[in-house]
């Protein structure tokens, strides 16, 4: 296979690398560093793998999207269907039901004309086949032709071997790339100076506010059960607290020295 | 009554759970202080503490476990001011001049705690009825607590309490 190989370009990729092939017999052919080929090929698989799982992703989200609005839609049905008031509203209306109904009426003719051809086709062409394979003038061409379909289902064969072995590689290799990126940037943002400082404060923050919160009510506590231990004793409630003790660092004294 | 309430005596539901703040505080050190004494002299087995009777043992724990409490109360009213549970609440102990308390204040105050709990705990329920929230311990060691933190009653309350207020006007009128 390897003499099969005329590669005259050393910086053109063939389609596919034959299982026989040896990866270091093959780079010898195309005159490039093994790493180089090995790189360019797993940002193929990258490539590939990031269309891949983006793509599921992508489709999994919308599906989910979807359900979502056909659920909360039932409950706004009436307000939605009410006809528009305003002439540019009837008109953008207008042109977003053009779109998705040439979308729909694509999709739809599409089938309809892929039908009509193959059915032309096996009208048109059918009595010309069966009569051609019955010509023995044509046996050469046509064992060429069979040769021809042959090498092309092997090389499709491969073709799909490859594509399957490639497809769950490369899903995997997308998938480690994107969670070694999103570490790799949250190591980054956490070690950010400016971002520390930012989540150190508001961690302040907030916990003082749960902490005003919390001894707010006890404050309210506090005069609740005086109110309640007043009234158990039939005293009058209190209405206003004592005065305060002066604040620290006033000049008065205190009584007790001890 | 919206404005703060800071410097103003502090009440029986703060000062109880800024208690049990410390009390919580006290029993884990003791216990672990317990645990790594224990665990020290079995792993050298020195033996000491088998070689105590229990009814020893227990006087001894209860010894160490009062002057340890004493001294965390004490060392935080003088040096501080407040206790780690009253510092979470927002409290301080002063004096009359509104200074930290001395050492001897501080002792009578440590003291007062045993008198109010003696008595069925009356003593510390007088903070609910004492026109400047002193228990008795307060009164013994003459120490006051007052909130720390620009303290307010919540929303639902002090209009509660404006209300009545407003209403005791009215009915003066």
């Amino acid at each position: 296979m390897i003499g099969e190989l005329n590669v005259t370009n050393p910086t053109e990729i063939p389609d596919f690398v034959p299982d026989n092939v040896q990866l270091e017999e093959f780079i010898d052919n195309m005159n490039m560093a093994p790493g180089e080929a090995e790189s360019l090929r797993s940002i193929t698989r990258l490539l590939v793998g990031g269309a891949l799982v983006g793509w599921d992703e992508l489709f999994a989200h919308l599906r989910s999207w979807e359900d979502e609005i056909n659920a909360s839609r039932s409950q706004e049905a009436d307000v939605i269907n009410a006809p528009p008031q305003d002439p540019a509203a009837a008109l953008r209306y207008a042109m977003i039901g053009l779109l998705f109904e040439s979308q729909d009426r694509l999709v739809k003719r599409s089938k309809q004309a892929l039908n009509l051809f193959w059915r032309a086709t096996e009208t048109f062409w059918s009595p010309v086949i069966n009569r051609a394979g019955a010509t023995r003038q044509l046996d050469p061409a046509r064992s060429r032709y069979d040769e021809l379909v042959r090498r092309g289902e092997t090389l499709t064969g491969r073709w799909v071997d490859r594509g399957q072995n490639e497809e769950a590689r490369s899903r995997q290799l997308a998938r480690t790339a994107a969670q070694q990126s999103f570490d790799t940037s949250m190591d980054k943002l956490g070690q950010a100076p400016a971002l520390e400082q930012l989540i150190r404060d508001q961690s302040v923050g907030l916990t003082q506010t749960a902490l005003d919160e919390a001894r707010a009510r006890t404050v309210g506590g506090d005069m609740v059960a005086e109110n309640f231990a007043r009234s158990i004793l039939r005293r009058v409630p209190r209405r206003q607290l004592n005065e305060p003790l002066p604040s620290e660092g006033s000049d008065s004294e205190s009584a007790d020295t001890g | 009554m919206t404005e703060s309430l800071k410097g103003y005596y502090a009440g029986f539901i703060s000062r109880l759970l800024a208690f049990s703040v410390d009390i919580i505080i006290l029993v884990v050190v003791l216990i672990f202080g317990g645990w790594l004494l224990n665990t020290v002299t079995t792993f050298f087995s020195l033996g000491i503490i088998d070689s105590i009777s229990p009814v020893l043992q227990v006087l001894i724990s209860t010894i160490v476990a009062l002057l340890f409490s004493a001294g965390y109360y004490i060392f935080f009213w003088t040096l501080v001011g407040q206790t780690p549970g009253k510092l979470l609440l927002g409290l301080r102990v002063v004096s009359r001049s509104g200074r930290p308390i001395t050492f001897w204040q501080a002792l009578r105050r440590y003291v007062g705690y045993y008198l109010s709990a003696l008595a069925l705990y009356t003593g510390f329920l007088w903070v609910l009825i004492d026109n400047r929230r002193q228990g008795w311990h307060d009164k013994l060691a003459n120490t006051f607590v007052v909130y720390e933190w620009q303290a307010r009653p919540g929303a639902f309350l002090a209009n509660r309490m404006k209300e009545q207020q407003e209403q005791d006007l009215s009915s003066n009128e």
